[in-house]
């Protein structure tokens, strides 16, 4: 029970964080400022990305209590995608103050709610069960409707973040749906019992599954925003206050993709999913590479940059969507890093990074209430404030994959696996690079904005706050240090990725069963049957 | 046909009738009919659990549902004091059509493949051992506090977080009380038609939309 416990440490630590905030707020002062919480919920971030670490070295990644083992886990790829969505929690709590403060909406509930959908994001991606994932998903998107709407004063932010809630509530019923399904198949909503009814392919199975798959996949479309289902997207980045749309491009994708691995590779692996994999990849690849495609044509035509990085999240979508599809298992945990499985993690961290860092910079332009970031709000940006030019700058060279950016790497690797997966994605892997190729002029145009376009005559006046520059600091620091050495964070994701492909997570998982002393309940086993047509 | 299954479609059918009800004119015109819809699809779906021997979901479906959260939801709408040229039907576009079309095509495979599938299923047994207990109060009890208990407790910081943000969006003021007052809401109809008629001096009937901050647009004539 306690060590169950001291594995849930991070999302204990996340949640003490929005109690404490929310509890202490109403007692303070009505006078005192409440942009301390920022630095405090980067401290907490902090102090669970630290216990993250603590256990993803300790080794020790099971639950031994049935009740948590069923449902959560602490395996690597769980640790890993914690420690990043508290990482990108981290530095969206140092650069929110200062800009909410100028926007005049600077409460402690707002820190609350970052906390909680950091939270919300651990649980997702540490979940093993179908209703632990459900729950996790909508403590997350809650918060962050309601993060992206909390500017109130301002239509913009209010369309964001009903657009979004509105958008977001059909993939839920979606994704409720196609879970329907999947407990009917399985009598079980626990990815050990999915798997285990999908070891064996029965007649009659192939129209269920199918129906579960595409309704369940439409969901997590709907979730990183892919085509056909990303049209909310650039109005909830551009109307969302920009540290929020940095945590809705970062966090949120790093989420939705941890649940969307676990989920494809750890509940839909059994041999009956076999027979739909003629289709389901080849079904998934097209999507993905006709959302690289459509993020990155309406992306050219746009003159806001918080709209333009709106769609370049959704074409981001579409590589990573490729990437997850491209990730066939070659069974056995290579001790080699370059195995199978690292390209997404990896490729994650790395746009995740460059997001935070492009949003805090665009966020010094919000002084006053400005929620404009067009050429004329950017314009000059490079020569009054440097660091913001250069941090946008070196986001958006991330971003568009310039090495020695981590973005580079983080396309190098994804292409690689791939190009590795066969011969039938060569295809998706040219117009992958040929996507890029044209991201880059997006992505420039934004860094022309700010170095070469006339200023104007009004001196413009920037947001200059000591915990902002930490964060466009850190987040600058970190997409070059990890760009210039990868190799230790590249064996991170191989291991994350390796805990989660099938043969490995199937022997483990039933392993973990038999210890726990964990059977499905005779009464679901038989409804099983019943459902099933024989 | 057994009487289950006659049950069952009495049951199923109503269901879909009302619940088509709720969207369709010419009750889904008006919020408040399209909520008693809801509820009387809510005492349909009661007896369907019941009839799956799921007794304690059906009464809560009634209890919870049908009862609590209905009665809120009809409050909310009155609440809102919706003035009719709000609740007009939209015009019809051929983006809508397609849509329609669109939609009309998804749910015709879903019933197909649902149709197909279930094709020779056959229905448990439940006098078998194993399932004296089914769906009793003790039974759910039991799942809800061992082997469900993590999602159990997940949904509760799922609630606080969604009591957080209604009052966060919905509250009048965030601002602390020795703050100025601060621009209205877009959220906060009532207050936003005052600031509208006591700018203008007109009672725009028609016009519903909200004050909105100035910012937005002055800024994008820079």
């Amino acid at each position: 029970m306690l060590h169950d416990i001291a594995l849930l440490s991070p999302m204990i630590i996340l949640l003490f964080g929005a109690l404490f905030t929310l509890v202490v707020d109403p007692f303070l002062p009505t006078a005192t400022p409440r942009r301390f919480w920022g630095p405090f919920g980067a401290l907490i971030s902090g102090a669970a990305v630290l216990a993250t670490a603590a256990l993803w070295v300790s080794g020790n990644h099971e639950m031994q209590t049935p009740a948590f083992a069923a449902h959560l886990s602490a395996s690597r790829l769980s640790l890993f995608f914690t420690a990043l969505t508290a990482v990108c929690a981290l530095l969206t709590h140092l650069s929110s103050p200062a800009f909410m403060d100028e926007q005049d909406h600077g409460f402690g509930e707002f820190y609350a709610l970052l906390h909680f959908a950091a939270f919300g994001m651990a649980v997702m991606v540490a979940a093993e069960s179908l209703i632990t994932l459900f729950i996790g998903l909508e403590i997350m998107s809650l918060s962050v409707y309601v993060l992206a709407a909390f500017k109130r004063t301002s239509l913009a932010s209010v369309e964001a973040g009903l657009k979004y809630f509105i958008m977001g509530s059909v993939a839920s019923a979606m994704l409720l749906y196609g879970m329907a399904f999947l407990y009917g198949i399985a009598g079980g909503t626990t990815y050990v019992e999915i798997q285990r009814a999908l070891v064996v392919p029965k007649p009659g199975l192939d129209l269920w599954l199918g129906l579960a798959v595409v309704l369940t996949m439409g969901a997590f479309l709907f979730k990183v925003a892919a085509v056909p289902f990303h049209m909310w997207a650039p109005d909830a980045y551009e109307g969302a206050p920009t540290p929020v749309a940095g945590f809705m491009s970062a966090g949120v994708k790093a989420a939705a993709f941890g649940a969307l691995l676990k989920v494809l590779y750890a509940a839909l692996a059994g041999g009956a999913i076999d027979s739909l994999h003629l289709s389901m990849p080849k079904m998934l690849a097209t999507f993905a590479v006709v959302t690289m495609t459509v993020g990155n044509i309406a992306a050219l035509r746009q003159t806001n940059a918080k709209r333009i990085l709106g769609f370049s999240a959704i074409a981001h979508a579409g590589y990573l969507l490729l990437g997850c599809v491209a990730w066939v298992p070659d069974g056995g945990l290579g001790d080699h890093y370059h195995v199978a499985g690292a390209a997404v993690p990896f490729y994650l961290v790395g746009y995740a990074l460059a997001s935070l860092a492009v949003f805090a910079a665009l966020s010094v332009v919000g002084k006053g209430g400005q929620e404009l970031t067009g050429q004329a709000q950017l314009a000059g940006l490079g020569r009054r404030y440097p660091l913001a030019g250069a941090v946008l700058t070196l986001g958006l060279l991330s971003l568009a994959g310039v090495p020695p950016t981590l973005g580079f790497f983080g396309k190098l690797e994804l292409l690689h696996e791939v190009l590795r997966a066969g011969d039938q994605y060569v295809p998706h892997a040219v117009l992958l690079v040929l996507n890029s190729v044209v991201a880059a002029y997006y992505y420039l145009r934004i860094t022309v904005w700010v170095y070469m376009k006339p200023e104007g005559k009004v001196e413009r006046e920037y947001i200059r706050d000591r915990s902002l520059t930490w964060s466009m600091s850190l987040a600058a620091l970190a997409i070059l240090c990890v760009g210039i050495l990868p190799s230790r964070l590249m064996r991170m994701a191989a291991f994350a990725g390796g805990a989660v492909r099938p043969q490995v997570a199937r022997a483990h998982l039933d392993h973990q069963l038999e210890v726990a002393g964990l059977k499905p309940p005779v009464v679901k086993a038989a409804a099983t049957e019943a459902v099933l047509p024989r | 046909m057994t009487t289950e299954q006659i049950l069952f479609y009495i049951l199923g059918g109503g269901a879909v009738a009302a619940s088509a009800a709720m969207l369709l004119p010419p009750l889904g015109k008006s919020p408040i009919h399209s909520a008693i819809s809801l509820i009387v699809s809510f005492f349909f779906l009661a007896g369907l659990y019941a009839l799956l021997s799921a007794h304690l979901l059906g009464a809560l479906q009634i209890i919870v549902y049908a009862g609590a959260v209905m009665v809120l939801f009809t409050f909310v709408i009155m609440l809102l004091n919706l003035r009719p040229d709000e609740t007009q039907e939209p015009r019809i576009t051929a983006g809508k059509v397609l849509a329609g079309v669109l939609a009309a095509f998804v749910v015709g495979k879903v019933v197909t493949v649902v149709g197909l599938a279930s094709a020779g299923a056959k229905a448990v047994d439940l006098a078998q051992p194993g399932y004296e207990n089914f769906g009793s109060t003790k039974e759910v009890g039991y799942m809800l506090y061992t082997s469900f208990l993590v999602p159990f407790e997940l949904i509760s910081v799922l609630l606080l977080v969604a009591a957080v943000g209604a009052v966060i969006l919905a509250k009048k003021s965030l601002h602390y009380v020795d703050r100025p007052e601060p621009p209205p809401s877009v959220f906060d109809q009532e207050h936003a038609h005052e600031h509208m008629h006591t700018q203008s001096g007109t009672d725009h009937a028609g016009d519903t939309h909200a004050p909105h901050d100035a910012n937005a647009h002055a800024a994008s004539h820079h």
